[in-house]
């Protein structure tokens, strides 16, 4: 792969992984891509947590303003990810889950739109309080979609450092998967409880 | 003292627990999915109280904060196994050495603390009171934003930190 091994020995690369300082990987890449994180998936997913029924005493359409602040969080990580990817690519490139993490992010972000577009964008052409339901029964399914593909995304993401050691893939993904559908599951009844309320 | 605190903070059945293959990696991602609900739920009612927002009633906003509670104790549990099991991961090591040496753990904890010690002001002060009665438009007051910087500010510092304290070991 000549192309990342050129990468992977450029000076923005060498320069850092191989500073003395902490500042070019450890705060400018890995925290600073871990607070991306907290708060691209942290905002949307309490977003998410709402349309699902969570708290239904909070309206709606107040909750478009924090979608910039997704998009800052996305942007912050894209910036910080490609850092962190110029480092290591060859490592990045040969390991599936880095892929499986890429398309989560993808899906992620088709998820955040969706949800922005059925349920926000038609509250700015029919804003009474009374349609938050109904705005939110529309994006339901993108809500829950998204939770679950923030939970496939973290854990493939924490995988990534864990290259090579299968144990540890296989028995983390199995763990995730088994913790996931679990939540699912409860919150699938949860909502379900919920939804007549709503409906109401 | 030492002796004690090294004795006390040693758990062997917690090593054996984080010494088994996934299970470091499972709670590293837990750890994750707990500081993202934390900061997702705290990190909107924070940003509300500065003012972003305007519409959402903070009192109706507090309904999302158990999740953001949940968050924390998710972090908590899991960080406590990193602290307990860590002689899993650095063979023969212990806690309390670890907290000694590793100046970025002890900054972290500090800023969790100092976290805590701004929740109990905003609470001690009224803010708290002041800002739930806010209606939907309602501006917060002045000490109540600066909480809720303080608050952000923290949380965001504890994330540096955390991911800091492998360079401290």
């Amino acid at each position: 792969m000549p192309f990342f091994d050129w990468l992977e020995q450029s000076t923005l690369s060498m320069w850092i992984k191989e500073s003395l300082s902490l500042w070019p990987y450890d705060i400018l890449c890995l925290s600073t891509h871990a607070v991306g994180m907290a708060v691209l998936v942290g905002f949307s997913s309490a977003v998410a947590l709402r349309v699902l029924g969570v708290a239904p005493g909070v309206p709606l359409a107040p909750m478009k303003p924090f979608f910039p602040v997704m998009y800052a969080g996305f942007w912050i990580n894209a910036l910080s990810g490609a850092g962190l990817f110029i480092t290591y690519p060859v490592k990045a490139v040969t390991n599936p889950i880095f892929y499986l993490k890429m398309a989560g992010v993808v899906a992620a972000v088709v998820c955040i739109r969706r949800i922005k577009r059925q349920v926000f964008d038609a509250l700015d052409r029919a804003p009474d309080r009374a349609n938050d339901a109904l705005a939110a029964g529309r994006g339901r399914q993108s809500a829950a979609a998204l939770l679950l593909v923030w939970a496939v995304t973290i854990t493939a993401g924490r995988l990534l450092a864990y290259k090579g050691i299968p144990a540890i893939e296989w028995v983390t993904a199995i763990g995730m998967t088994a913790l996931t559908a679990v939540t699912a599951a409860v919150g699938y009844r949860f909502t379900r409880m919920r939804a007549p309320q709503a409906r109401a | 003292m030492d002796e004690f605190l090294r004795y006390w903070l040693r758990w062997p059945s917690l090593e054996v627990f984080m010494g088994q293959p996934g299970a470091w990696a499972m709670c590293e991602t837990l750890h994750f999915v707990g500081l993202c609900l934390l900061i997702g739920i705290v990190g909107l009612f924070d940003l509300r109280v500065l003012g972003v927002g305007k519409g959402l009633p903070p009192g109706a906003l507090k309904r999302l904060l158990p999740w953001g509670v949940f968050g924390f104790g998710l972090c908590v549990a899991t960080g406590a196994l990193f602290v307990g099991g860590i002689g899993a991961n650095l063979i023969g090591d212990n806690a309390y050495d670890v907290i000694v040496r590793d100046v970025w753990l002890q900054w972290k904890l500090a800023f969790i603390a100092l976290a805590g010690v701004n929740l109990a002001a905003y609470y001690v002060t009224g803010m708290s009171r002041a800002v739930d009665a806010l209606d939907a438009a309602g501006d917060a007051p002045l000490l109540a934003k600066v909480f809720a910087g303080a608050s952000l500010c923290l949380w965001i510092g504890v994330i540096v930190f955390g991911r800091l304290i492998p360079q401290g070991l």
